[in-house]
């Protein structure tokens, strides 16, 4: 049995003593089409960036082509043959498709000039091949992501890659051009390549890989062919079900929220699309009541709600509030028709790392607590120490710069910070995460007890736990459309998971 | 919208040549060899400070020390006269070169942000120069051969000033075009993490466009001392500005990634000719136009092409 | 910030070494012409720092300060020596501080806008000003030095009181003030938060074009302040060298009061006490022999050093 291309075995990593990978192991054959996919946090980008030579490993080994191999630079790994297509674009845009495809190694003449005509050629055969058919001179901004991609493709293939890694390269394609990527993909197979599939569009998996490695908290958990197994079982080794993981009832505080008698409509949404990514959102929220929003990584969750909050213009569909068509055009109107929303990413979202832990939580209510332009310190400190006793907010003293709490404490600030505004739509990304399990109790148990106030939430979460047992009603999303409501008590996480894989594209 | 981008530089070789024909037409002794040798001659130093120039911000960076470094250049070569062109010239680039490392130890090493480490050093050729001088400015050793340089023409036409200024040129426009590293500088102003990532040698580039620069503006310092005679610690205030002007005119984005080198020499000559024809205006008497109005002149010209650039590159980002 | 923040200290102790050194060794450091002289030529660095101290917490940069001063400079004495202010000197003087100093503040606007409703880059849109402003200081006073007699106006930059220059007291109460506005106004907080993370400050409703249009403002209407006290101490308005450099020492002073070139932090207090610390090194140098140029090396090394070490910390 000949050894695969690439085999990694054991890899461990970790970052300031947090371990990223305690098990990573890859196995992928010379041309073969495969994938890894795994949640949040679930160690994949670093076990990719180990591989590509943007991170090193701490521990496991990494053989190459036969032998056991070290990388230590993307220089090295792109001469050993690794090329990676970045889900960022890593093109210069503003340089020419020819460029682009032959930078860094491009072809010279006798004097150590750069040969233009040979470069062309290249890249005209390489573009050929794939059957992509523009002007190499312009610029490669000029094009559409769709076409970069490929060039990025393009690229990689003439400089002899013998594994091309793509990361999410659907994110920004249409049908059509997605088709085009798969027929580059199958040429790529036919001639040895082998390629690296990442992409949370587990339906795409199915299509056109061969095999497929889940990884799960820092650890491979299940290597397979795609050909036996099913999506369902594919996302139950994402998601480490098992029986006591279901059984485990009431083990978040959310259970109990009783939903108020005939709560007034607070925000309908229909119909809403924004460009590209959300495609189609269905959304009725009540006051009183938590509307969970579940989906996988990538199935239009943030992008719904940061059109409620005003950060994307709608394309069509519309948007009311309390029975009445508005428009929200940015986040300050939003703020004003008493929207809040506690964002996923704490970090260049939402803290502002030099001030303090007061500033940071009256940020958003500033101009409530301000006559004539000065702000009221008497009552910011009245109201920020009452935040910090109801949330439970651990810091040295309501002065303390943010930046030297801990995470956990950072997503209490933000969220006293929306709280304080007193809002009627609180729209939560992911308000748990990255949070210890004792912090995770209490901004549940907040939370709720605003709901029973009467505000209404919007819970963006991917823990099962919290919205099955904390939501009213559940709405599935998928590939940027609202797809199912489903109607709590009642909800079972088989259920859940069943909506959320169900249907899409073939 | 294939052309927008190369739009840019056409347009200026448009305009100059409008204006050329312009002047050609409407004043007598604009064609004259006169003009034409005195106008080369004086450009000949922002010629070459544009090309530095016009690297340095094709990396994306900027260098605010051009004016006061070759004003430095001027007075060293100035000094070193006496022993004739063969020494001053190199030391006057030479000066160039110690600048233009101090830059790239500041910026590609330790890290700095190019507009205060080149304001820096700004401030220190300034100090350098008026020290070295001690404040007056230095008149050269007419008995040696150093202002064959700047005073002697070729054909009674073409000072040699312009000549070597257009070799540096042809030396930046063939590594901008077929070297790797010319391909670099333009991959780091573009996108120096993606340049990164590729693998290329950003550091190298980066070091590389300010010791350029660095030496264009010693150059420039000792065209200043061989065609007027004396080395001028005071000269070359707003001198960076006027490269900046020309490489912007020339179309370059100041947020790097692409670039023109020829185009540049002709936002360089294209200032200076809106200028020359402001002169041969004056002199007819229609109008005065003092030198103050030149700066309010390039500020206005600057805000138009900021506003233009700010337009185009919203088109061309726009996929 | 109750706190003695740990680089202002390290500031405080530098400025008593200096202080020290220069009692040690500079003579008749001691006396009041020593102190007045200091004190009004740190009075204008202080008043434009200010300014310059409060963009950069933005996030941005102002070039153009040194020639909003020579066109604040300038317009001054067209004013009061005009035919109408001379007769009618009360209404005159007001006029000739009032309307150079709204000539300043449109400046202020211009930049704000560029940079707040079309995204040009600091540097770029204050570089316009920077290159023309001068040159519109000359055009309107036709290049000429303009000297004048003019004991109302001329207090502005030579009068005492309790023996301190007058400038000086504006520079001190300036301090004050727009200290006690980034710690307790509204305007202050979301300075600060623009400053830190511009993005999170949009999400929690700041009017960040709002707050970036005014501090350009105030920054440009600052600067005309100090091209008017200059003006006055000089009896004359030479417009090609009012304000020159002037942004430079103005950065300085910034950066090693601590302002972060990144935005985010506006230490006031740090800033006078860097503008004190660079007019106390300039003038120790030129004290005790050293040239003009030399303190131009100097001045260059300290801005290279501060800045760098601010990198150290941030990363």
């Amino acid at each position: 049995m000949t050894e695969p291309l690439l085999q990694m075995t054991g890899i461990t990593k970790a970052f300031g003593g947090v371990p990223a990978l305690a098990d990573g192991n890859l196995s992928i054959g010379a041309g073969e089409v495969h994938s890894i996919v795994g949640q949040n946090g679930a160690g994949k980008s670093t076990l990719i960036k180990i591989l590509t030579g943007v991170y090193r490993r701490d521990g496991g080994t990494v053989r190459w082509q036969g032998r056991e191999v070290d990388l230590r630079s993307p220089r090295e790994a792109q001469a050993a043959g690794i090329a990676t297509i970045y889900q960022e674009l890593t093109l210069v845009p503003q340089r020419t498709v020819i460029e682009n495809i032959v930078l860094g190694y491009e072809p010279k003449t006798r004097f150590g000039m750069i040969d233009w005509k040979t470069a062309e050629a290249r890249t005209r055969a390489v573009l050929g091949r794939f059957g992509i058919d523009i002007d190499p001179h312009r610029p490669l901004g000029s094009y559409p992501t769709a076409i970069q991609q490929l060039v990025a493709i393009g690229r990689a293939a003439s400089m002899k890659a013998k594994l091309l890694i793509m990361d999410e390269p659907t994110s920004s394609l249409d049908e059509r051009e997605v088709g085009v990527l798969f027929g580059v993909i199958r040429a790529l197979k036919a001639q040895g390549t082998s390629v690296l599939y990442i992409s949370h569009f587990l339906d795409e998996i199915f299509e056109v890989c061969d095999g497929v490695t889940t990884l799960r908290d820092g650890r491979t958990v299940g290597a397979a062919r795609v050909a036996d197994l099913t999506k369902l079982d594919l996302i139950a080794l994402m998601l480490g079900r098992s029986a006591e993981d279901i059984r485990r009832a009431g083990m978040t505080e959310l259970a109990g929220s009783a939903r108020a008698e005939g709560g007034e409509t607070v925000l309908e949404a229909e119909g809403l699309t924004t460009g590209r990514r959300l495609r189609h959102l269905d959304l009725t929220l009540r006051a009183g009541e938590i509307v969970g929003l579940a989906g996988l990584l990538g199935s239009g969750r943030t992008e719904a709600a940061r059109a409620l909050f005003g950060m994307d213009r709608p394309t069509g569909g519309a948007l009311r509030m309390g029975g009445k068509p508005v428009s929200v055009s940015n986040p300050r109107a939003a703020i004003a028709a008493g929207l809040a929303f506690l964002t996923e990413d704490r970090k260049t979202e939402g803290i502002i790392p030099d001030l303090s832990v007061r500033e940071n939580l009256t940020l958003a209510l500033l101009p409530r607590l301000s006559r004539m332009g000065v702000v009221d310190e008497a009552r910011e400190r009245t109201v920020v120490e009452g935040f910090i006793k109801a949330i439970g907010i651990k810091a040295a003293h309501m002065d303390q710069p943010i930046r030297e709490l801990s995470g956990g404490n950072q997503q209490k600030v933000l969220l006293g910070r929306w709280l304080a505004i007193e809002p009627r739509l609180l729209i939560l990304d992911e308000p748990t995460r990255g949070v210890d399990v004792g912090a995770k109790r209490e901004i549940q148990a907040i939370i709720r007890q605003r709901v029973e106030q009467g505000c209404a939430v919007l819970l963006i979460s991917s823990e099962f736990e919290e919205l099955i047992e904390g939501a009213h009603d559940i709405v599935v999303m998928q590939d940027g459309r609202s797809t199912t409501r489903l109607s709590n008590p009642g909800v079972s996480e088989d259920q859940l998971i069943h909506a959320m894989a169900a249907g899409g594209a073939a | 919208m294939p052309g927008v981008l190369r739009q840019g530089h056409l347009s200026v070789w448009v305009a100059l040549a409008v204006l050329i024909l312009f002047g050609v037409l409407r004043y007598e002794n604009f064609a004259s060899a006169y003009n034409l040798s005195s106008f080369l001659g004086y450009n000949s130093m922002f010629v070459v400070i544009s090309v530095g120039m016009c690297l340095v911000i094709m990396t994306g960076g900027i260098d605010l020390s051009v004016g006061t470094v070759a004003a430095f250049a001027s007075v060293v070569a100035a000094m070193l006269s006496p022993h004739g062109l063969v020494v001053a010239l190199p030391a006057g680039v030479a000066t160039g070169l110690v600048a233009g490392a101090l830059n790239a130890g500041m910026i590609a090493g330790l890290r700095l942000p190019p507009f205060m480490a080149t304001l820096a050093t700004m401030l220190a050729a300034k100090g350098a120069a008026l020290s070295l001088s001690d404040n007056r400015t230095v008149p050269v050793d007419w008995a040696s051969d150093f202002t064959a340089l700047g005073m002697n023409k070729v054909a009674n036409l073409l000072p040699w000033t312009i000549l070597v200024a257009l070799v540096m040129v042809a030396f930046a426009w063939v590594i901008v075009q077929r070297t790797s590293l010319g391909r670099t500088v333009l991959a780091v102003g573009g996108n120096a993490e993606a340049a990164h990532l590729m693998g290329l040698k950003t550091r190298r580039a980066e070091v590389f466009v300010y010791l350029f620069s660095g030496a264009c503006a010693g150059l420039a310092g000792v065209f200043l001392a061989s065609g007027y005679g004396a080395g001028q610690p005071l000269e070359g205030a707003g001198w960076e500005l006027a490269a900046i002007a020309a490489v912007v005119v020339g179309g370059t984005l100041l947020t790097g990634g692409m670039g023109s080198v020829p185009a540049t020499v002709a936002g360089a000559l294209l200032f200076g000719l809106v200028f020359n024809l402001l002169n041969f205006e004056n002199g007819r008497g229609a109008f005065s136009l003092s030198a103050d109005w030149q700066s309010v002149i390039r500020g206005l010209f600057l805000l138009i092409v900021i506003l233009l650039q700010a337009r185009l590159a919203r088109l061309a980002v726009k996929h | 910030m109750t706190r003695l923040d740990p680089r202002l200290a390290g500031l405080l102790v530098a400025l008593a070494v200096l202080l020290a050194l220069n009692v040690a060794i500079t003579p008749n450091f001691l006396n009041m012409q020593t102190l007045a002289v200091n004190a009004s030529q740190v009075a204008t660095i202080a008043i434009v720092a200010l300014g310059m101290t409060l963009v950069i917490a933005s996030g941005g940069i102002d070039l153009s300060v040194g020639s909003v001063m020579a066109v604040a400079g300038a317009l001054a004495p067209m004013i009061f020596l005009s035919a109408w202010a001379v007769a009618n000197p009360g209404l005159g003087l007001v006029a000739s501080i009032v309307l150079p100093l709204l000539a300043a503040a449109a400046c202020g606007l211009f930049n704000g806008l560029l940079i707040a409703h079309l995204g040009v880059q600091p540097i770029i849109a204050t570089l316009i000003f920077f290159i023309s402003g001068r040159g519109i200081a000359q055009v309107l006073t036709n290049g000429q030095l303009q000297t004048f007699t003019n004991p109302d106006f001329t207090w502005l930059g030579t009068g005492r009181i309790l023996g301190l220059p007058v400038q000086g007291w504006i520079a001190l109460v300036l301090t004050v003030v727009i200290a006690l506005v980034v710690r307790r106004t509204i305007y202050g907080r979301y300075l600060l938060s623009v400053g830190g993370n511009e993005r999170a400050s949009v999400l929690a409703g700041a009017p960040v074009a709002r707050v970036k249009i005014a501090t350009y403002v105030i920054a440009a209407t600052l600067a005309g302040l100090a091209g008017l006290i200059v003006v006055a101490q000089n009896s004359a308005s030479d417009a090609a060298r009012i304000g020159q450099l002037m942004e430079l020492d103005a950065i300085a002073a910034a950066v090693v009061g601590g302002a972060a070139l990144s935005g985010g932090r506006a230490p006031i207090f740090g800033t006078l006490l860097g503008a004190i610390f660079i007019q106390l090194m300039g003038y120790t140098l030129i004290a005790n022999g050293i040239s003009d140029e030399m303190t131009l090396i100097v001045t260059a090394a300290i801005i290279a050093i501060a800045v760098w070490l601010q990198r150290g910390r941030r990363v």
